[in-house]
C-alpha cells in the first residue's frame, strides 16, 4: 500500500497534465477520506431541502408536498410587507451583533487573562467554573436575571437605593431600551467560559521557545500579549468570526421568550420566535419555511461578505 | 409469494370495506379470528398515544377493561409538543392504531385519509354512545356528515363540586373587613384600598401587593382579556364575544376590556398595582403567592394549588385565597359558569391502519355504560371504591394511596386516555348516584379548617356554592376549527393588543387613557378588525346553524 | 527597571487574580443557587428567595427522580452513546478536516463550500423525518450517530489548525513512505490534541446533552437516553399543573404534589452537569500537551 502510494507520488509530476479525472484518482486516498463523509452531509443537509418547496405552497401536512396548492411567491410578498417583520429583523440584527461582539472580545480577553495565570491549580478551576453556566438552560438563567432585576426585592435595587443612586425602583425588565443591553449582558455570563476553551487550546498550542525567546529579549508581559499571544489567537478568531456572522440572522428565539414580555415586545421579537409564532403557532407551515429560506440566503451572502473583506485583510479566511 | 400476499391483503381490504359499508351480513362468515359479530371478547391489541410516559395497561383498571371487551392497549407516549408530533407522524406515516388527539388534528388527518369514519360502525356496534349523546349525536358529524372523532357527551347537570371562581381575595382580607359580601370590582377596590393603608407589609414584613395577576407568556390573555369578559359575566369564548344574534365581535377592543382596562388603570394610578403586573413570569406569580402577600387579583383556581400547598405546609393556612366571581356592577348578569354539550378536547380517532375498528367502537361502547363508567370514574369496587348507604365512595385504602404518592393513581385506579369518556363532574349515572368521585362531599372533606371557617362565615360548602346556575352553551368559539383566512390579521391584531394594553393601563389621567384608547382600537381597525369579525361571525353562524339543525331546536 | 517591571507585574498579577475570582464567582452563582433550590424542599421552594443555601433542606427531589427505574439503563446508553458517537464523529471529522488542509487536492474548494453552506441551510422537520424514515432509521441506535457524524463547524476549526502546522512534517513523513491515513494518524493527530481535546470536549457535551433525537425518532424505551428520561420528568410535572387546568376528566385538587417543575428542573440540570464536570479536569490535561506543537513548529 505504501509502496505504491510512494510510487504514485514520484510519478506524480510527470502526469500533471494528464487531465483532470487523472490526477483525480492519483488522490485516490483523499478521496477515500472525504467523499463518503460529504456525501453523508449532502444526503442530512441538502437533500432535506426538497422542504422548501412548502415556501412555495399553501402546505398542509395532511395533503403533503403533492397535495399542496402552489401559490408562487405569494408566502414572500406577505413577509416583506408586513411592517413587524423588518422590526423583528432588526431586534435579530442588533441582539446577534451585540452578542457577537462582546463574546468574540470578552472571550479572547479572557483567554489572554487565564493564559497570564501560574498557578495551574487556579487556572483550571476558574477555567472549569466559568464555563458551568453553558450547562443551565435558559429558563434558569432568565429565572435568575429577572429576580436579580425586579423592583420588589430583587438585589440590583436593593443596592441602587441602599446606596442613594435611585429613589424609586427602577422597572428593569419593562424598559424596551434596556432590554438588548440586559439580553446581551445574561448572554455573555452563560457563554463567556465556553466560548473561551477553543482560544485556551490555540493559546496552550503557542506556549512555547517564542515565548522564552522573546523573555530573553526582554519582552514584558503585555508585549508578548500583543506580539505572540494575539497574532497567534487570530486566525482562529477570525475564522470564528466569519462562522458566526452567518448565524447573525439565526440567534434562537429561546433567550429573548424567557426574558421578554409583551411590553417590550418591540425590542424583544426576534425572527426565530416571529417563524415559530406564525408557522406552528398559527398552522402556517409554508411562511415558516419561507421565512427559513430568507435566512439561509441572508447568512450564506454575510459569510461571502465577511469572508471576502478578511481576503482582502490578508486575515485568515474560511473559502 | 408477494403475489398471494397482495391478494390476501385486497381481500382483507376488501372485506372490512364491505363490514365498514353498512356491515353486511356476508362478510361476517370468514372465520374465528376476524369475526366482526357484535359482543366477540377475544383478545385483541392496539396501540394509542398518550400524554404521559408513566401511563402504563398494567393497571387494575385496564385489566379489568380487557376482561370487559378482550381490547388491551400498548401507550406511545408523546413528551413534547403534541401538534408537531402529530404532524410528523402524519408526514411519515407512523401513527399509531389509535390516535389520541385534539379537534384541531383532526382536519389534517381526515385530508390525508389516515382516519376512517365512524359512523356506520357507531350504527352497528355502538348503541350506548347514541343512547347517551341522545339529541347531541348529530354534533359529532364533521361538515361533510361522517363522523371522525369520539369523545363523551358532557351530561353533568350541576357546577362540577371542585370548581372556582377565578377572581382571588386573601383569607385574612376579608377577614380584617368582617367578612363583607364582594361582588363587583369597585367593592374590591374599596377593600384593597383601606387593608393596604393599615398594612403595606406583610407580618413577615414583605410588602403587601394590592393587586396581581397570572405572569408569563404562555397565558397573556390572563392578565386582561380573561379577566375582562369574566367581569362582564360572559362564557369563554377566548379573544371573541359572541352577541345574542350570534355576531362574533373581538373580545380585545370590547367594551368590557375597556372596561377592565380602566379598572387596572385607577388601580395603577393609586398605587395598588403589582410593579411588576406585566414584566413577571409565572414562577415569580407563584412565589407572590406562595409567600402570602398577594392580596388580590385574577387567578384561575389551577395557578393557585402549589402556592396554597405551600402557605399551608409553613402554618400561613389564613393567607389562602378566597375564589369569588366578581362584576363590573351590580347589573351585570353572571353567565360566566357554564358547560358544553360535549367534552370535544381529547378526542379518540381510528386510523386507517387498525384491524378490526369494530372492536375499538365496541371497546368505547362498553365505556359509556354505566358499568363502564364506574369502572373509568371511580375504578374498582372494592379496590378504588366500595358503596355505603347507596353511595359510592372512595375507599380509604385508595384515598391513603393516591395521598402518600400522586403516582399511585396511575397504577392502581382509573387512569389513561379511556379517562375522557367520563361524563364529567356533577353527572349522574343511571342509577341515581354520581359518575365521578368529586363530590360535595368529598371536596369538603379535603378543606383545610381555614377554608371551612371562611366558607362557613359565608354560609356555603364549597367554593362552587358562590358561583351562578350551570348554563349549557352550544360551544366555545376556540372551539370550533380555525379559519384559514385572515389567521394572520388575527395574530397581528393580539400582538398590538398585548403590547398596547400595558401602556393604557399606565395612562396617567382619563384624558390620556381615552387618548390611547382611541390610538389603540385605531390600530386594530387597521389590522384588519372587521375582515376577523366577520369571517369568525360567518364561522360560528355556520356552526350555528349545523346546531340547530342536529339538535333540533330549529 | 527591573524592578519597575517587577511591580508592574505584581499589580497586574493581583488585579488579575482578583477579576478572574470575581469572574468566578459571578459565573459559579447559578450552579449553587440550582444546588440549593435542587436540595430544598420542593414546596418552600415555590416561595422563591433561595439563594446559595437551601431554606428547608431535603433530598427529596433527588429521590423522586432516582425512583424511576429506566434512569439507569438511560445514563448507561448516554455514555455509551457519548463514547460510541464522539470516537466515531472524530475520525471522520479529522478524516475529512485533513483532506479539505491538503492544499493539492483538487475537490477542495468544492467541499469546502459544501460544508460551510451546511451550516446555514435547513429544509425543517417534516423533511428531515421522512428521511430519518425512509433510511429506516427511526428507533435504532444509529440515528443518534450517523446523521451528526460530522460536525461542519468543527470540520472548519480542525481544518484550520491543520493548515497551520509546518508543511515540513508532513513532507518528510511522505518521502519516508507514509501515505495519507499513516501521516494523519502518526503525524498529525499527535501533534494537535490541543484542538481535538477541544473538539472531543464540543461533541461529546453535545452527545450527552442531546434529547431531541431521542424524542423525534425513538420511542421504544430500551433506546431512551438520559436527557430525554429527565426531560419527561420535567415534562410530566408540568402537565400536572395544565391537567388539572382541563374542565372535565378526572381532576384531584387533594393530590399533594410530592415535587414541583420548578425543583425537578434544578435536580436534572445538577445530575447532568456533574458528569461533566468530573471528566473535564481528565480533558484538561490535554491541553498542556500542545507544549509539543510548539517544539515541533520552526
Amino acid at each position: 500500500m505504501s509502496n505504491t502510494h510512494h510510487s504514485s507520488l514520484t510519478s506524480q509530476r510527470g502526469v500533471i497534465r494528464k487531465g483532470y479525472f487523472r490526477k483525480l484518482a492519483l488522490q485516490y486516498q483523499l478521496l477515500l477520506m472525504s467523499v463518503p463523509f460529504v456525501a453523508l452531509l449532502i444526503l442530512f443537509s441538502y437533500v432535506p431541502l426538497w422542504g422548501w418547496i412548502m415556501a412555495f405552497q399553501q402546505y398542509s401536512p395532511g395533503k403533503g408536498v403533492f397535495g399542496s396548492k402552489f401559490v408562487g411567491f405569494d408566502q414572500f410578498t406577505q413577509l416583506f410587507q408586513d411592517g413587524t417583520f423588518f422590526k423583528v429583523l432588526r431586534n435579530t440584527l442588533a441582539m446577534s451583533l451585540m452578542s457577537l461582539i462582546t463574546g468574540f472580545f470578552g472571550s479572547i480577553i479572557l483567554a489572554l487573562l487565564l493564559n497570564e495565570v501560574r498557578a495551574r491549580f487556579f487556572k483550571r478551576t476558574i477555567q472549569t467554573i466559568t464555563y458551568i453556566p453553558h450547562f443551565v438552560s435558559w429558563v434558569v438563567i432568565a429565572n435568575i436575571v429577572l429576580v436579580t432585576l425586579s423592583p420588589s426585592g430583587g438585589i440590583v435595587n436593593d443596592l441602587l437605593m441602599k446606596w442613594g443612586f435611585v429613589k424609586e425602583p427602577i422597572s428593569f425588565m419593562a424598559k424596551g431600551e434596556w432590554f438588548w443591553v440586559i439580553h446581551t449582558l445574561a448572554g455573555l455570563w452563560k457563554e463567556l467560559g465556553w466560548s473561551t476553551i477553543i482560544y485556551l487550546a490555540v493559546l496552550v498550542g503557542l506556549n512555547s521557545e517564542t515565548y522564552e525567546a522573546a523573555e530573553v529579549d526582554g519582552a514584558n508581559r503585555f508585549q508578548k500579549m500583543l506580539h505572540i499571544s494575539i497574532p497567534g489567537l487570530m486566525p482562529t478568531a477570525v475564522m470564528l468570526l466569519i462562522l458566526n456572522t452567518g448565524n447573525l440572522v439565526a440567534g434562537g428565539y429561546e433567550s429573548q421568550m424567557l426574558l421578554g414580555n409583551s411590553l417590550v415586545q418591540d425590542y424583544s421579537q426576534v425572527l426565530d420566535l416571529y417563524a415559530l409564532d406564525y408557522s406552528f403557532g398559527i398552522g402556517e407551515y409554508s411562511y415558516g419555511v419561507a421565512i427559513s429560506m430568507f435566512k439561509s440566503v441572508i447568512s450564506i451572502l454575510l459569510v461571502l461578505g465577511v469572508n471576502k473583506i478578511a481576503k482582502k485583510f490578508g486575515q485568515s479566511h474560511v473559502f | 409469494m408477494k403475489k398471494t400476499y397482495v391478494i390476501l391483503l385486497s381481500l382483507c381490504l376488501m372485506a372490512s370495506v364491505l363490514a365498514a359499508c353498512g356491515g353486511s351480513k356476508e362478510s361476517k362468515q370468514d372465520g374465528t379470528s376476524g369475526n366482526p359479530a357484535a359482543g366477540d371478547k377475544s383478545p385483541i391489541h392496539y396501540t394509542i398515544d398518550v400524554l404521559s410516559s408513566k401511563e402504563t395497561w398494567d393497571n387494575n383498571v385496564s385489566k379489568k377493561l380487557t376482561e370487559q371487551t378482550g381490547v388491551s392497549f400498548d401507550y406511545v407516549p408523546i413528551v413534547g409538543d403534541r401538534s408537531q408530533k402529530m404532524d410528523l407522524w402524519l408526514a411519515g406515516e407512523d401513527y399509531p392504531d389509535v390516535l389520541y388527539l385534539q379537534p384541531r388534528h383532526i382536519g389534517k388527518y381526515r385530508d390525508a385519509g389516515a382516519i376512517i369514519p365512524l359512523e356506520d360502525l357507531i350504527d352497528q356496534y355502538g348503541p350506548n354512545i347514541k343512547k347517551k349523546f341522545g339529541k347531541y349525536y348529530n354534533l359529532l358529524k364533521d361538515t361533510d356528515g361522517h363522523i371522525y372523532s369520539l369523545y363523551s357527551p358532557n351530561l353533568a347537570t350541576e357546577t362540577s363540586a371542585n370548581k372556582e371562581a377565578n377572581f382571588i381575595i386573601r383569607y385574612d382580607v376579608l377577614k380584617e373587613a368582617g367578612y363583607p359580601e364582594v361582588k363587583t370590582l369597585d367593592q374590591l377596590y374599596t377593600l384593597i384600598q383601606d387593608y393596604y393603608q393599615k398594612h403595606p407589609k406583610t407580618e413577615d414584613g414583605e410588602n403587601n401587593i394590592p393587586f396581581s395577576g397570572y405572569g408569563g407568556s404562555a397565558e397573556p390573555g390572563f392578565l386582561t382579556n380573561n379577566p375582562s369578559f369574566t367581569a362582564a359575566g360572559l362564557p369563554d369564548n377566548g379573544n371573541f364575544l359572541v352577541d345574542s344574534d350570534n355576531t362574533v365581535s373581538l373580545s380585545l377592543v370590547s367594551d368590557s376590556i375597556k372596561k377592565y382596562t380602566q379598572f387596572l388603570n385607577k388601580v395603577f394610578n393609586a398605587g395598588l398595582l403589582d410593579k411588576e403586573f406585566f414584566t413577571m413570569n409565572a414562577e415569580m406569580s407563584q412565589a407572590k403567592l406562595a409567600q402570602g402577600s398577594v392580596m388580590a387579583g385574577f387567578f384561575p383556581a389551577w395557578t393557585l394549588g402549589d402556592s396554597e400547598t405551600a402557605l399551608r405546609s409553613s402554618g400561613k393556612g389564613d393567607k389562602q385565597y378566597a375564589s369569588l366571581p366578581l362584576l363590573f356592577d351590580e347589573q351585570t348578569v353572571d353567565h360566566n359558569n357554564t358547560k358544553t354539550p360535549t367534552n370535544s378536547n381529547n378526542n379518540w380517532a381510528i386510523s386507517k391502519k387498525a384491524k378490526h375498528p369494530e372492536r375499538i367502537i365496541e371497546f368505547i361502547d362498553f365505556l359509556f355504560s354505566d358499568e363502564g363508567q364506574k369502572l373509568i370514574n371511580w375504578g374498582v369496587e372494592g379496590e378504588n371504591y366500595e358503596v355505603k348507604d347507596g353511595k359510592r365512595v372512595r375507599t380509604d385504602d385508595y384515598l391513603k394511596k393516591i395521598k402518600e404518592n400522586p403516582d399511585a393513581g396511575i397504577k392502581d385506579g382509573p387512569s389513561g386516555p379511556y379517562t375522557v369518556f367520563s361524563f364529567g363532574n356533577g353527572s349522574l349515572l343511571d342509577d341515581g348516584d354520581y359518575a365521578t368521585p368529586l363530590t360535595k362531599d368529598y371536596v369538603k372533606s379535603n378543606y383545610d379548617p381555614d377554608t371551612k371557617e371562611i366558607l362557613a362565615k359565608y354560609g356555603k360548602e364549597v367554593w362552587a356554592d358562590f358561583l351562578p346556575k350551570l348554563e349549557t352553551v352550544p360551544a366555545y368559539i376556540w372551539q370550533l376549527n380555525e379559519p384559514e383566512e385572515h389567521k394572520l390579521e388575527l395574530k397581528r391584531i393580539s400582538q398590538i393588543y398585548l403590547k398596547e394594553i400595558p401602556k393604557i393601563v399606565f395612562a396617567k389621567d382619563d384624558q390620556e387613557f381615552e387618548k390611547m384608547w382611541t390610538g389603540y382600537t385605531g390600530q386594530v381597525d387597521a389590522a384588519g378588525r372587521q375582515k376577523v369579525e366577520e369571517t369568525w361571525t360567518k364561522l360560528w353562524k355556520g356552526y350555528m346553524d349545523q346546531y340547530d339543525q342536529s339538535v333540533g331546536t330549529k | 527597571m527591573l524592578i519597575r517591571k517587577n511591580a508592574g507585574d505584581f499589580w497586574f498579577e493581583t488585579m488579575n487574580y482578583l477579576f478572574l475570582m470575581l469572574l468566578g464567582v459571578i459565573t459559579l452563582y447559578p450552579f449553587v443557587n440550582l444546588l440549593a433550590i435542587s436540595l430544598n424542599d420542593s414546596v418552600d421552594a415555590i416561595k422563591g428567595g433561595i439563594y446559595v443555601f437551601p431554606r428547608v433542606f431535603s433530598l427529596n427531589n433527588y429521590k423522586i427522580i432516582f425512583q424511576n427505574h429506566e434512569l439507569y439503563s438511560a445514563a448507561i446508553l448516554s455514555v455509551i452513546r457519548t463514547l460510541v458517537g464522539t470516537f466515531l464523529s472524530l475520525i471522520c471529522t479529522m478524516m475529512l478536516a485533513y483532506t479539505l488542509s491538503r492544499r493539492e487536492f483538487l475537490l477542495r474548494k468544492l467541499f469546502n463550500i459544501i460544508i460551510i453552506f451546511s451550516l446555514y441551510v435547513n429544509g425543517g422537520l417534516i423533511p428531515f423525518y421522512v428521511l430519518i424514515k425512509n433510511l429506516h432509521m427511526n428507533n435504532t441506535f444509529w440515528v443518534y450517530i450517523i446523521p451528526g457524524l460530522i460536525g461542519a463547524f468543527n470540520v472548519i476549526i480542525i481544518r484550520s489548525y491543520f493548515e497551520q502546522l509546518p508543511e515540513g512534517l508532513m513532507e518528510s513523513a511522505r518521502i519516508d513512505g507514509a501515505n495519507d491515513f499513516s501521516i494523519l494518524f502518526r503525524v498529525i493527530i499527535p501533534i494537535s490534541m490541543p484542538v481535538i481535546a477541544t473538539i472531543t470536549l464540543f461533541v461529546a457535551v453535545g452527545h450527552w446533552n442531546s434529547w431531541f433525537d431521542n424524542y423525534l425518532y425513538n420511542s421504544k424505551q430500551s433506546l431512551s437516553v438520559l436527557q430525554y428520561e429527565l426531560m419527561k420528568i420535567l415534562t410530566e410535572s408540568t402537565q400536572q399543573i395544565s391537567a388539572s387546568a382541563s374542565a372535565s376528566g378526572k381532576v384531584d385538587e387533594e393530590m399533594l404534589k410530592v415535587t414541583t417543575p420548578q425543583s425537578i428542573r434544578a435536580s436534572m440540570t445538577i445530575i447532568v452537569t456533574i458528569p461533566i464536570l468530573l471528566v473535564y479536569p481528565f480533558m484538561q490535561r490535554y491541553f498542556i500537551k500542545g507544549i509539543m506543537v510548539g517544539a515541533m513548529k520552526e
